[in-house]
């Protein structure tokens, strides 16, 4: 494997400055934005790797439970940072990291202990990207179905209200929602299996090939990531929308929209 | 006490938000209660409190069976509300129906049949009121709640349409379930009324069934 130095990502990190000083002069005022991105990309990418080598060295559970833990909450805390409208009293955080991790976690442990079978079956080394691999995909697509379904409720309420007045339970007043949503988290996720192997070079396969590995062996590993995404993806937005969709009802099935408050 | 006289719908301090002051009503099979008054004062509020729409202090007895006491569905299925502003939320006009109403209950209320083919957007205001109001006929409520349904109604599509509601209330009306005593029909059904149309106030309901929503002359303190 060819290394590449810390000047030749120095040298790279110039292209941004470039791009943004360019955008600039074009109107764009979210530079800043692109560079604090930039910056904090690096420096987590960074620690991460300061991390990853320090626990791979230390073989020991405690250090990936509390890594995925971290990362957990993280992926959570995006979540209810990307919605519009934000439940009260933190249920946004909490519904994100319950559907995110439940249906994650279990995929994880089920793929290490029955198909990867390392040694222990913990391991570092595959757990971890896994998780992150996983979490990823199903942060965005949760945080996407959640944004649909609470800006839609709050636009189309006299719709689920009507649906109600005819003596329709709130999960059939909520259902052509449910679909809408459902259907803005599923899309990226079909485009992306569409798109892979004829238009992109997912990530992870590009990696392990640059790294030397045999090409089909990358390919059957991303094979089986695509397959952990899709599922875990589209399980989770399910559960996010349906535990939102509960929420958003009291316990006479009326709608309570006031438990949303908007934050951009 | 005949049996004609117990209650069809009985409400009891009921009281929600945007409510100015708790109503009382007592309501008997067959009649129709109008509610009138200006805007604010909670009309719309207190016919939403009924259908348990919303959440509201006060009971409220349908047949003598306590609102909280039936699953809202049930009970919003009964006790029907009908808002100013129509919604549809499927293609066709005809998809929000699970009966199709027939071509002459349409044409009793000045439609044609083919309106059930079109979309929501191709309806006016006024198309979609009455075609709302048969909608939510069609699941037979014994107690309909209507808030200002006639308001993008002209005079003679007004009156069609309480012909219709007049008839609803008796056996005039396509299906029939009631109870007969002594050879008189109780349709056991009834109607509560928000508008703001003099005439027609006075055209469905004698003065004992009609209520005026009042502001109070408090001042309001901020709490």
């Amino acid at each position: 494997m060819i290394l590449i130095s810390y000047w030749d990502l120095l040298v790279l990190s110039s292209l941004i400055c470039l791009l943004g000083g360019i955008l600039w002069l074009n109107g764009f005022n979210k530079v800043k934005d692109l560079w604090w991105a930039t910056l904090r990309m690096t420096v987590q990418l960074l620690f991460m790797g300061i991390w990853l080598s320090w626990i791979f060295n230390a073989d020991n559970p405690v250090w990936v439970v509390l890594i995925s833990l971290i990362m957990l909450s993280a992926a959570g805390y995006e979540i209810s940072k990307r919605q519009q409208y934000r439940f009260k009293k933190m249920h946004s955080l909490f519904i994100g990291l319950l559907s995110l991790s439940f249906i994650s976690l279990i995929l994880l442990v089920g793929i290490l202990v029955f198909i990867i079978q390392p040694d222990p079956w913990y391991q570092p080394q595959y757990l971890i990207p896994l998780l992150g691999m996983l979490l990823g995909n199903s942060m965005t697509a949760i945080g996407l179905g959640l944004d649909t379904l609470t800006r839609n409720a709050i636009q189309l309420k006299s719709k689920i209200e009507a649906q109600l007045a005819l003596g329709k339970t709130a999960k059939e007043a909520m259902q052509f929602i449910k679909e809408q949503s459902l259907h803005s988290a599923m899309i990226p996720i079909i485009n992306m299996l569409v798109a892979a192997g004829i238009i992109s070079l997912p990530g992870m396969m590009t990696g392990q090939i640059l790294a030397g590995a045999d090409p089909i062996e990358a390919v059957k590993y991303q094979i089986m990531i695509m397959l952990l995404i899709a599922t875990s993806t589209g399980f989770g937005t399910l559960m996010a929308i349906t535990l939102a969709s509960r929420r958003l009802f009291d316990e006479r099935q009326r709608l309570q929209l006031n438990q949303l408050v908007k934050t951009k | 006490m005949n049996k004609a006289d117990t209650p069809l719908l009985k409400a009891q301090n009921i009281m929600a938000n945007g409510m100015l002051s708790p109503i009382d009503l007592t309501v008997l099979s067959g009649q129709v209660w109008m509610l009138s008054g200006p805007s604010g004062t909670g009309k719309s509020q207190c016919l939403k409190a009924l259908a348990d729409l919303i959440p509201h202090d006060g009971s409220v007895y349908l047949n003598q069976v306590e609102q909280s006491s039936m699953p809202p569905e049930q009970w919003r299925a009964q006790v029907m509300y009908f808002a100013a502003e129509t919604a549809w939320w499927l293609d066709s006009i005809g998809e929000h129906f699970e009966q199709p109403p027939s071509r002459t209950l349409l044409q009793r209320i000045g439609l044609p049949f083919s309106i059930l083919k079109r979309t929501p957007d191709e309806c006016s205001s006024g198309e979609k009121q009455r075609l709302s109001l048969l909608r939510g006929l069609s699941y037979t409520p014994k107690i309909l709640l209507l808030d200002e349904v006639t308001a993008n109604l002209n005079y003679e599509a007004s009156l069609q349409v309480e012909a219709l509601l007049q008839d609803y209330l008796t056996e005039k009306y396509s299906t029939i379930e009631g109870r007969t005593e002594g050879g008189k029909f109780f349709p056991q059904r009834a109607i509560i009324w928000v508008s703001h149309d003099i005439g027609q106030i006075q055209r469905m309901a004698s003065t004992e069934q009609q209520i005026v929503f009042k502001r109070l002359n408090i001042k309001r303190t901020n709490k």
